[in-house]
């Protein structure tokens, strides 16, 4: 009996759960490759190509670590703070441009966790760069301090 | 008051419950309101396949809020304290086996990935004791209660 009740409980609930993201104006979606959030880790190489080749650069990082030093014309837009980033990511980037997301290596889940959600919000041509900024460095790559290139709305 | 009398002791299991249910309701509101972080936040555990990733992040703050709010009304206060305590045990596996992995990872607990700090091994211990509360309200409420009553009063 109590069993049976937990199992009702637990359906009603997911139910309720599928049915409330069913009618969402911005429904999560449940298969497909944008629910699987798969987002190709490019290598140093082509992260060199893909820059040479006119993508944009997007610093996962938090802003003190990007005016330390990022990616020469790299945008910041922070894991945390990517809501508030959201906006300016729009305006400078459409849809179908290519971008490249870092952060500090394979340790820092920020980067894959902001190319997922940005792959998510519409952006058809998001990849990471897992090796991060240390290697990109550390390969004479071209990098820049500060807080960017362009004022900040 | 010996430790076998706690473990039924309906006015503990009525605070716990309490308790326990505050806390469900407060982990699915965050994560009800923003699916899409939740799912990053799971998916960052890399615990589920990829393809189980959103369906488990749209259902579980439902099922959180559910129980808990079974738990706070008490009607089926048992199975309410199952369907928590299952839940908690998957909370202590995810924290657990993360750290175990190296993961250094935001809990996504009350779908707020990006003010917590990084998972540690208090928060494991943490979803250890929402365990053992939710065992109390299950054993407190009769699922095992009138066994055990009959073995301690035996034993006394």
């Amino acid at each position: 009996m109590t069993l049976l009740l937990a199992a009702l409980l637990a359906g009603t609930a997911a139910a309720c759960g599928l049915a409330a993201n069913a009618l969402s104006s911005d429904p999560l979606p449940l298969s497909g490759p944008e629910a699987t959030s798969v987002v190709a880790d490019v290598s140093l190489e082509q992260a060199v190509a893909a820059r040479a080749g006119g993508a944009v650069f997007i610093d996962a990082r938090a802003a003190s670590a990007y005016q330390a030093g990022h990616v020469a014309g790299a945008l910041s837009a922070p894991y945390a703070n990517r809501l508030e980033a959201l906006v300016e990511l729009r305006r400078r980037i459409s849809p179908g441009d290519p971008v490249v997301v870092y952060c500090t290596g394979p340790g820092c889940s920020a980067a894959a966790r902001l190319a997922a959600w940005m792959a998510a919000r519409g952006w058809r041509d998001v990849r990471l760069f897992g090796a991060g900024y240390p290697v990109w460095e550390a390969a004479g790559q071209p990098v820049q301090t500060g807080a960017g290139t362009e004022p900040q709305p | 008051m010996k430790a076998s009398s706690l473990l039924l002791d309906r006015r503990l299991s009525f605070a716990l419950r309490l308790i326990v249910g505050a806390v469900l309701i407060l982990a699915s509101l965050g994560k009800l309101t923003d699916p899409r972080t939740f799912a990053d936040a799971l998916a960052a555990y890399v615990l589920l396949p990829a393809a189980a990733v959103a369906p488990v992040a749209v259902v579980l703050p439902w099922i959180e809020l559910t129980a808990g709010l079974a738990l706070l009304a008490g009607i089926p206060a048992r199975s309410a304290g199952l369907v928590a305590a299952v839940l908690a045990v998957g909370y202590v596996v995810a924290t657990a086996s993360a750290l175990a992995r190296g993961l250094s990872i935001s809990c996504g607990c009350f779908g707020d990935i990006a003010s917590s700090s990084p998972l540690g091994w208090g928060d494991v211990a943490w979803r250890m004791a929402l365990l053992a509360a939710t065992l109390q309200v299950v054993a407190a409420e009769g699922l095992l209660a009138q066994p055990a009553r009959l073995l301690l009063r035996r034993g006394a």
